[in-house]
């Protein structure tokens, strides 16, 4: 029984880590939480799927600047809501107050306290000290620096997008070009998608796209890979066109293919969509054999 | 002996905020524009992950994972929520036109911290229908009904197949002996 109680909640926390729970199902596992109490605060299955879902990553894309500004500032907010809230929880010491002698207290606190000279000069003299004590520390260790134990983690330096087409177009061993022609020929889409297998990396040039409205519709790439049954292509992701010049967008591709046999452009609503009706097909890019 | 950086977070030291940001910003970043469809989905998901970073950072325990892997499982739970709801606007008519093999994008020479680079070997271990349907879950954010529309595997077998598969990758990862808290 409890052998049996326990693997059911194995499954019930393997099921909510990968798939969600419903309502029942939440219930019945909050239940055994009771019997199984280590098992409720195990995460190795969670870290396990996120250890997993850390493999599908190609590449580490650096925070945009404005969003760490965003992050920054929430952390302000966080960590005086939390000071505050420490201070609060920890910080005040009520005096007990016998009630026989409330009225004495009541005195107490009210009582002129009368001025005291001598203390005030002396705290001034400590204060003056701790001043000439911190500029002589500050002084010698602006002579002496000390070298900080602490190692933190440097983000490697992320090139523009231009200078990383350039370092592709340079450093793939097996770089495939593909021109883009316009499928309908009702306005001249020009440009070429590179890609290169090995590094996982590649990048579309067009000249001729139209500006899109991001709040309406956004271009999503997919990629036809020799691997896959046409209808299912991978999605490369959604870009945006915001001017009528040359654009350069680096491809994501949501998962790993090996040998493109076409690349295609459709406009799809924002956000994009996990299955193209290809109504709105804007340029294709056929990989020549 | 370097404190991580979630414990000093955890102390309350501020300066650990920027160091956060310096070696997980784009990591997080990074998942968020993986399993999102759009970059204001990312931007907010990012967000609410950090403060929740902040939240859990006393949980963090050196013993049992790396701290990247820690971060990763925090996002994780914030981005699957975000996954789920956009999902469940999908026609689910049209699921069978999902790629059906996916396979991992993993690079060897990411810093994707040390049980990351185990699982990505754990995973090309484990039996091919137990690989893909860890992979339409984790990767995808597919529910097991949508992985069996998929696969034609019935609910039950997309099930053992996952729970399976995850529990064969913790033990070669080493997680479940040090689980105890």
């Amino acid at each position: 029984m409890s052998s049996n109680s326990k693997e059911r909640m194995l499954d019930l926390l393997t099921d909510q880590i990968l798939f969600g729970l419903g309502e029942e199902e939440s219930a019945e596992l909050k239940k055994l939480e009771n019997l199984f109490p280590e098992l409720k605060n195990d995460n190795s299955l969670e870290l396990t799927a996120s250890a997993i879902g850390l493999t599908n990553l190609d590449e580490i894309e650096p925070m945009p600047a404005s969003l760490r500004v965003k992050i920054l500032a929430d952390a302000d907010k966080y960590f005086a809501t939390a000071k505050s809230a420490k201070v609060l929880r920890f910080e005040p010491q009520l005096r007990e107050v016998k009630t026989e002698n409330i009225g004495e207290e009541i005195q107490k606190t009210f009582e002129f306290e009368p001025k005291r000279p001598f203390m005030q000069w002396l705290g001034w003299a400590f204060a003056g000290l701790a001043c000439i004590a911190l500029g002589f520390s500050v002084w010698t260790n602006l002579q002496n620096p000390k070298v900080v134990d602490r190692v933190v983690e440097v983000p490697p330096k992320v090139l523009p997008v231009s200078e990383q087409y350039n370092q592709l177009l340079t450093s793939a061993i097996d770089l495939q070009k593909t021109a883009w022609v316009n499928p309908k020929n009702d306005k001249e889409v020009i440009g070429e998608v590179v890609w290169s297998e090995t590094e996982q990396k590649g990048f579309m040039k067009f000249t001729g796209l139209a500006a899109n409205n991001a709040s309406k519709e956004q271009y999503q790439l997919w990629i036809f890979d020799e691997t896959q049954d046409e209808k299912t292509p991978i999605d490369g992701g959604v870009f945006d066109v915001s001017a009528n010049g040359e654009v350069l967008i680096p491809i994501k591709p949501t998962l790993k293919f090996k040998n493109p046999k076409l690349f295609a452009i459709t406009a799809e609503k924002p956000g994009g969509v996990m299955v193209s009706k290809r109504e709105k097909l804007v340029a294709i890019g056929k990989v020549q054999a | 002996m370097t404190k991580a950086i979630l414990q000093r977070i955890a102390e309350g030291d501020k300066t650990a905020v920027q160091d956060c940001l310096d070696t997980y910003g784009g990591l997080v970043w990074s998942l968020a524009r993986r399993m999102l469809p759009n970059t204001d989905e990312a931007e907010d998901a990012v967000q609410e992950t950090f403060i929740d970073i902040w939240k859990n950072a006393e949980r963090f325990d050196e013993k049992q994972a790396s701290e990247t892997t820690f971060v990763a499982m925090i996002a994780r739970r914030r981005l699957i929520d975000r996954v789920r709801k956009y999902q469940r606007q999908v026609n689910t008519d049209s699921l069978e036109d999902i790629l059906i093999e996916p396979s991992g994008n993993y690079h060897q020479s990411m810093q994707i911290g040390v049980e990351a680079k185990q699982a990505a070997k754990e995973l090309d271990n484990l039996r091919p229908e137990q690989r893909q349907v860890l992979q339409l879950s984790i990767y995808k954010g597919l529910s097991h009904q949508e992985i069996s529309n998929l696969t034609g595997m019935p609910i039950g077998t997309v099930k053992t197949h996952a729970r399976r598969g995850l529990l064969q990758i913790r033990e070669n990862l080493g997680l479940k002996e040090v689980l105890a808290q």
